[in-house]
């Protein structure tokens, strides 16, 4: 079968899934307790009989059934629907907030894929060396504290103590002008190392990890022994033979990051007060706003489904014995 | 002739100025949540966000008095049932309209139709009649007197009925790309980002000194303290930031010597309120020694950093003509293990061979209300009450207690805002009890009900006074709720912006009206920007940034994928 057909297949199989989806993210969320009204009008001096009215009028008093279908509808003539919480388009908020994820999403991880790798092949080559400890150790570190935690360190240390860089925020505020051109991007930039270099210890040291135990596994193998006594180069044997074949847990690790690059960063962004997604959609769970939270959970869902489909096709690239069927 | 009248406090601060306060400069406040809009009909719970962009028919000082404001004079009638403002002439909205009773009438309107689900709503629901004798002259009528009907038109901004009445009030754009007539316009508000205001150059009180005005969204209370300590913000004050300002971080404030830190009251009040339909909190006697088993002093240094003064009404003491003289410190349930532990013998809940005597449980929500639960919880296991605490967020927090009655049986935290007793004491009313309503102790007493009701159809002071004074004592007798503190205000500003300042107690106890009456910025060179007004929109820059590093590592990546493949070819 060819690649383009294959393909289309495996795009008419994700629409019932992304149904699935929809209707399970719709009896989730409609599980939690409470719903928007209460989150806005609960704590005011507000009567039980005023917020009843207030339920009619954002049409939470339909039944369940009821309000699924009108949703369902929306959504397949391309309608995101309008936020509870934010009264705007959900659409729009997203717009809004998708350019400071992405950016941040790309930033922490396209560089963390390559120094991980490359670290990791480090380690195999050395494997049991003072390198590889040396190596291994900080990825197991990196690996294992807490974003949250590392992040407030990091502001203590780089803002507060140092002054070198912003605590929070993708633009400095606090000035007369707003800067333009040249002059904003270095600003943004300078705003981007500590969440970048925080969610990116942790996505290296995953990779670290997930290549290097990879590659060990590869490095018994047979055909290595081979190239070894053929007298290959090691740079060939390790990048040539052996990455390539290891790769491809590491492939299938990526996938399921880039597939959660909408919502990825979450807690970074909630600590560094990142405008992204991630506040977006917390902000959207706290107040049981259901339109903004199963738009983004639509969305994402969309987005791991493809990353998938993207990851396998690259397999296939990588590894000459898969083809589709 | 263009009349402009200043408002009193404005002219008293002109009149004391000696230095020559420059234009210009930006002053970035953090605020915890994105509020859901900046429709002063609809926002009752973040009031100072949306106060910059509109005009108010009556404003507090710093003292938290009423003054005249957007009203240049009122009159209220003798039998305090009809209110005649007089507006002033020639404000403009922001998209050059004059403001005129017309507005007025329509803002008012929208706030009592029900449907609009406004909080402002239950305040001012004696409203019967809106009046417009002229362009300049509103004339609200009421069909009972209304005592605290002026502190809430402190929190009611008008609206310009152009622009809304022909929208979907509750769906349209107007509610996040508000048009008012403050002193601030509203440039841009990214969500969850940030809140950008610039100087109203045509401002009918005059321009504020400051260019632009940020309200900048932080979540975590740790980072917006750490920006404020980095000087990448300016203010941090206790209105905005979610689950009460960190008190335990003021000494390292007061350290740091580019930080002036104010502390002032405020209206609000931390309550402990008992389920008092079930046991075994139906039982007065339980209530009472739960109330004797408590440690408010410690909880006050512990917790509050010391800053904090023991309630002992339903109420804050700035309403003192509402408090009766009879509780004090001492008669208020003073710290007495002993006396609770009587207390509860003589209840009838005798401790058992563990040691305890019931189990119950605290309710409270994430965050600080949790720590001061666990806290109490404590206390209550040396007399014999085993406690759990149930955190829980903020919505399911509200249901449970709104909505789940039957599931709750214990106590709960709650911190509230009373500007006036009528609006405390109503939490007490029967009627309140279950639907959905305020009364979550459910707590009935006819007696109470009737002062209720009396109260709030009594207009003569004196006689308002007697009748809130036999509430509080009703009350604290019968303990449906357990007053623990106030919650002092704070704010702490870097000292690069002077004049700002807190209004004490009043409405909402906030720095921000500051920041158009007497803020300026001495570094700040004279600017004369005039910045074109944005639609909020997304910002492409990062988009670039992502575009042009996605282009370099794709070459790479399909670089190094293409060579990897060849010798597989070949071999």
């Amino acid at each position: 079968m060819s690649l383009r057909a294959y393909v289309l297949r495996r795009i008419s199989y994700s629409i019932p899934t992304i149904f699935l989806v929809i209707i399970f993210n719709f009896v989730l969320i409609h599980a939690a307790p409470g719903d928007p009204v209460i989150y806005l009008y609960g704590h005011l001096d507000v009567t039980g009989q005023q917020i009843e009215i207030i339920r009619e009028a954002m049409g939470l008093r339909k039944p369940l059934y009821e309000q699924f279908f009108i949703y369902l509808s929306r959504i397949l003539r391309g309608d995101l629907g309008y936020s509870f919480y934010f009264r705007q388009p959900v659409a729009e908020l997203f717009a809004q907030k998708l350019p400071a994820t992405l950016l941040l999403m790309c930033a922490s991880l396209l560089p963390s894929i390559v120094i991980g790798i490359v670290l990791g092949v480090t380690a195999s080559r050395h494997a049991r060396s003072r390198i590889d400890y040396l190596i291994s150790g900080s990825a197991m570190y990196g690996y294992s504290f807490p974003v949250f935690w590392g992040g407030m360190v990091a502001i203590v240390v780089f803002s507060v103590w140092l002054g070198w860089l912003p605590a929070m925020g993708m633009t400095t505020l606090t000035v007369a002008e707003e800067k333009v051109g040249l002059d904003y991007v270095v600003d943004v930039l300078r705003h981007l190392v500590l969440p970048a270099t925080v969610l990116g210890t942790w996505y290296l040291a995953s990779y670290v990890r997930f290549t290097r135990a990879s590659m060990l596994e590869v490095l018994e193998k047979d055909y290595i022994v081979t190239a070894r006594s053929k007298g290959l180069e090691d740079r060939q044997i390790y990048y040539g033979h052996a990455l390539k074949n290891a790769l491809l847990p590491v492939l299938t690790v990526i996938g399921l990051e880039i597939g959660m690059i909408f919502t990825g960063a979450v807690i970074t962004e909630t600590v560094f007060a990142w405008p992204g997604m991630g506040s977006l959609l917390n902000a959207g769970i706290v107040s049981r706003d259901y339109t903004l939270l199963m738009g983004g959970f639509l969305i994402t869902s969309m987005c791991v489904i493809s990353a998938n489909l993207v990851t396998d096709c690259v397999y296939a690239i990588l590894d000459p014995r898969i083809s589709y069927r | 002739m263009l009349l402009i009248v200043l408002s009193s406090t404005t002219a008293l601060a002109l009149a004391q100025t000696t230095v020559k306060k420059t234009y210009g400069g930006t002053v970035v406040c953090t605020q915890g949540g994105d509020p859901a809009t900046l429709n002063p009909v609809l926002n009752t719970d973040q009031i100072y966000l949306v106060q910059p962009y509109f005009d108010y028919l009556v404003e507090c000082d710093y003292e938290g008095k009423i003054q005249p404001s957007l009203a240049t004079k009122y009159e209220i009638s003798s039998d305090g049932l009809t209110y005649t403002f007089t507006l002033a002439q020639g404000v403009k909205f922001h998209d050059g309209k004059e403001l005129t009773s017309e507005d007025v009438k329509f803002t008012y309107e929208k706030i009592l139709d029900p449907k609009m689900g406004s909080g402002h709503r239950s305040q001012v629901d004696a409203i019967s009649q809106i009046e417009m004798p002229s362009k300049y002259v509103v004339v609200f009528r009421t069909s009972r007197p209304v005592p605290w009907l002026l502190d809430s038109m402190v929190d009611i901004g008008i609206l310009p009925k152009h622009i809304y009445e022909k929208e979907d009030f509750l769906n349209t754009k107007y509610n996040y790309q508000v048009i008012g007539s403050g002193p601030f316009k509203l440039e841009q508000w990214l969500r969850l980002d940030r809140i950008v205001g610039v100087a109203n150059k045509d401002y009918w009180r005059g321009r504020p000194y400051i260019d632009k005005l940020i309200f900048k969204v932080i979540p975590e209370t740790a980072v917006a303290l750490s920006a404020v300590e980095s000087a990448d913000a300016d203010i941090i004050s206790s209105q905005g930031t979610i689950g009460g300002f960190p008190m335990a971080h003021l000494e390292r404030l007061q350290k740091n010597p580019s930080l002036s830190i104010e502390l002032f009251p405020t209206l609000y009040l931390q309550k402990l309120y008992f389920t008092c339909d079930v046991p075994p909190f139906n039982n007065i006697k339980v209530r009472q020694a739960v109330a004797h088993a408590i440690d408010r002093k410690y909880i006050i240094d512990a917790l509050l950093n010391k800053v904090a003064p023991k309630a002992n009404a339903p109420w804050c003491a700035a309403l003192s003509w509402a408090l009766s003289p009879k509780w004090t410190d001492e008669t208020y349930y003073r710290y007495d293990p002993e006396m609770a532990e009587k207390f509860l013998d003589e209840a009838g809940y005798k401790k058992a061979p563990d040691g305890i005597r019931f189990r119950t449980t605290i309710y409270a929500t994430t965050g600080f209300r949790t720590e001061m639960s666990e806290v109490i919880r404590s206390m209550l296991a040396r007399i014999g009450i085993e406690a759990k605490v149930e955190s829980s967020d903020w919505t399911t927090y509200w249901t449970m207690i709104r909505f789940n009655h039957d599931k709750v049986n214990g106590m709960y935290t709650v911190y509230s805002r009373f500007s006036d007793p009528h609006m405390a004491s109503q939490y007490y009313h029967s009627s309140e009890v279950g639907g959905g309503g305020t009364n979550g102790m459910r707590y009935k007493n006819q007696r109470l009900d009737d002062l209720i009701g009396k109260g709030k159809t009594t207009a003569e002071a004196s006689q308002r006074a007697a009748i809130y004074k036999e509430i509080h004592d009703l009350i604290n007798t019968e303990l449906p709720s357990f007053s623990l503190y106030e919650l002092p205000g704070v704010t702490v500003v870097n000292k690069r912006i002077s004049g700002v300042k807190s209004i004490k107690g009043a409405v909402c106890g906030t720095y921000v009206p500051s920041l158009w009456r007497d803020a300026w910025i001495p570094g700040e060179a004279v600017t004369t920007t005039v910045t074109p007004a944005k639609e909020p929109s997304a910002d492409l820059t990062p988009m670039i940034l992502v575009a042009v590093g996605g282009a370099i590592f794709g070459a790479v990546a399909v670089g190094v994928l293409l060579r990897m493949r060849k010798p597989h070819r070949s071999g």
